[in-house]
């Protein structure tokens, strides 16, 4: 239950959680966007030198780093399932019924594997390193702008903000409410689907009425000193671009600049089965082999 | 006799993670039958934790933990946690936070409910144990639990677990939230339980001076580990450790102490008011001088 408490922020004070939130949040997207550039084999090592460079870098243990993988595993084994036996176009190399494995069919699955696995590898990056509290102070400094046309940014950042602050409470709470019921002797792992659905009756009316005792209380607590969240409000810990954010967007610039020199300057022939580096690297194999 | 046996028990929360957390280190204590148990230390000492594991809500992770003649260590067969939590009832801190039904009569029935009892047997527990903690059965059983007093929630709550007829009634601060008058009314209602209900109880306290007007035997709970496993008469020779742990000694300890002193001494055993009074009654009627 620690693991949904403190999100997955993983504390270790290296420069990388050092960094403006707001710098991660925009770096975390460019990543987002231009890993789906990365089309060679190797324009996926350049991005797998990175991630390892800010792994080590923000010293988070691989195992650590791995586990984000977990979840998506099923998706990895299924989706590539799918692509390995149904994609017909390529070389034919072995075919059943409508199953077919073809030479292009296995490069496809294994880049799709690849591109999803580091994708969510990156962007767990995100959330292992910076604090929900953060985040949120970043979404709310990068939204600015909407003030404009009368979002009231602010309002949103401020409910967000309680809503991410009340998760740990809640789990906490949900927690002593499990254990006093499995106390009278309530089951939830046992019995039939309806049983247990019935079974959380008695969990979560406690916790709706918790939780709106807690609203209150919140709100009358915000009342009371004064909380007014539409005028000019000043911030304990302004956000502040620094020289680390530079260097850190250098690095990322550096990796966007070679997937895209893979991606778009090679010439590798359309009918080959190799795109980008990896058609002159192969073709030096080649000649070498001779 | 011996009903529950707790051998080097050790807990450790978030194993293996940044936040790592020692709960429970290498304890061992026997809770014998028709003992008045009273636990205290500070908070995150490992009392919460050590009760939990009483009534299986957490599972052992190292050393033993038998109670009557189930032992929770054991992996096959797996222990009987529904006879366990029928023996063993447990009253979480605001217990009152776990009503959920809509009258007081169906959030009693609950723990019975789960036992799987008829429906006649439901009855006559819910009465009984309506009657045991000073609410009129007829007056209170199609009324909502939240409509009621925080002390009338509590004894709700408290009878939904006697309900269980537990042989073994664990109490965490039983008294935390309520005005002096609802503090008085429960612990009078534990004491007469002791007598006739459940013959071992077991209460965690952060008051001294309550819960030594009813325990017997207390222990200590410091830093994860068991410091004091003392008869109350004795624990309050240690009264300079307690206090370098700090914790509070009772209020008739401490004028003991002073006046022991200034070279007044009184006999007997000195722990609540009332052996105050009398023992300084005592020492004038012998003629001593104040």
């Amino acid at each position: 239950m620690r693991d949904v408490a403190f999100g997955q922020y993983y504390p270790t004070g290296s420069p990388i959680h050092r960094l403006d939130p707001r710098a991660k949040l925009i770096f975390s997207l460019l990543f987002m966007i231009f890993i789906f550039f990365a089309k060679s084999y190797t324009a996926f090592l350049y991005v797998f030198i990175f991630l390892t460079i800010v792994t080590v870098v923000a010293k988070i243990p691989p195992k650590i780093v791995l586990k984000s993988l977990k979840l998506i595993l099923f998706l990895l084994i299924f989706t590539g399932l799918i692509n390995l036996f149904l994609y017909d176009e390529g070389r034919l190399l072995a075919s059943w019924w409508i199953f077919t494995i073809t030479d292009k069919g296995i490069d496809f699955t294994i880049k799709l594997a690849l591109r999803l696995a580091l994708l969510v590898i990156g962007t767990n990056m995100l959330s292992l390193t910076t604090t929900p509290m953060e985040l949120t102070d970043a979404i709310e400094s990068l939204l600015k702008p909407l003030k404009y046309i009368k979002v009231p940014v602010h309002d949103l950042a401020i409910t967000m903000s309680i809503a991410l602050r009340f998760i740990p409470t809640l789990m906490d709470e949900t927690d002593k409410i499990i254990a006093a019921q499995k106390a009278r002797g309530a089951a939830f792992d046992t019995g039939k689907v309806h049983e247990r659905v019935k079974s959380l009756v008695p969990v979560l009316i406690p916790l709706f009425v918790s939780s709106f005792r807690r609203a209150d209380e919140l709100a009358d607590a915000l009342d009371a000193r004064c909380y007014n969240a539409t005028k000019n409000r000043t911030k304990m810990k302004k956000l502040k671009f620094s020289y680390r954010d530079l260097i850190a967007f250098l690095i990322l610039a550096v990796l966007i600049v070679l997937i895209m020199l893979d991606c778009y300057l090679t010439k590798a022939p359309s009918d080959s089965l190799f795109f980008g580096t990896d058609y002159y690297i192969v073709n030096l194999f080649k000649s070498w082999i001779g | 006799m011996q009903n529950i046996e707790i051998k080097n028990l050790t807990h450790v929360y978030s194993k293996k993670t940044p936040y790592e957390k020692v709960a429970l280190k290498d304890v061992t204590l026997t809770i014998n039958e028709g003992d008045f148990l009273g636990i205290i230390g500070h908070t995150g000492s490992g009392k919460s934790t050590f009760i939990q594991h009483l009534n299986g809500l957490i599972k052992p992770q190292q050393g033993e933990v038998k109670v009557f003649d189930i032992n929770l260590t054991q992996k096959k067969p797996k222990p009987d946690f529904r006879k366990l939590r029928q023996e063993v009832g447990m009253v979480f801190q605001y217990p009152e936070y776990q009503l959920f039904a809509d009258t007081v009569e169906k959030d009693i029935a609950f723990g019975p409910k789960n036992l799987k009892l008829s429906k006649e047997e439901i009855n006559t527990r819910v009465r009984h144990a309506m009657q045991a903690v000073g609410l009129d059965y007829d007056y209170y059983k199609d009324r909502s639990p939240f409509d009621l007093s925080g002390g009338q929630k509590r004894r709700v709550a408290i009878a939904g677990v006697l309900a269980m007829m537990p042989k073994v009634l664990i109490l965490d601060e039983p008294t935390a939230g309520l005005d002096p008058i609802g503090k008085k009314q429960i612990l009078n209602l534990i004491k007469s339980l002791k007598n006739t209900i459940t013959p071992t109880i077991v209460v965690i306290s952060h008051d001294i001076n309550e819960i030594t007007q009813y325990c017997t035997r207390l222990v200590v709970f410091n830093n994860a580990k068991v410091a004091f496993d003392l008869p109350v008469s004795e624990l309050f020779n240690h009264s300079e450790e307690l206090l370098a742990m700090g914790l509070d000694i009772p209020l008739a300890v401490k004028v003991n102490n002073h006046l022991k002193a200034n070279g007044i001494k009184l006999e007997g055993d000195i722990i609540t008011p009332q052996d105050l009074i009398s023992a300084i009654v005592k020492y004038k009627n012998n003629g001593g001088k104040l």
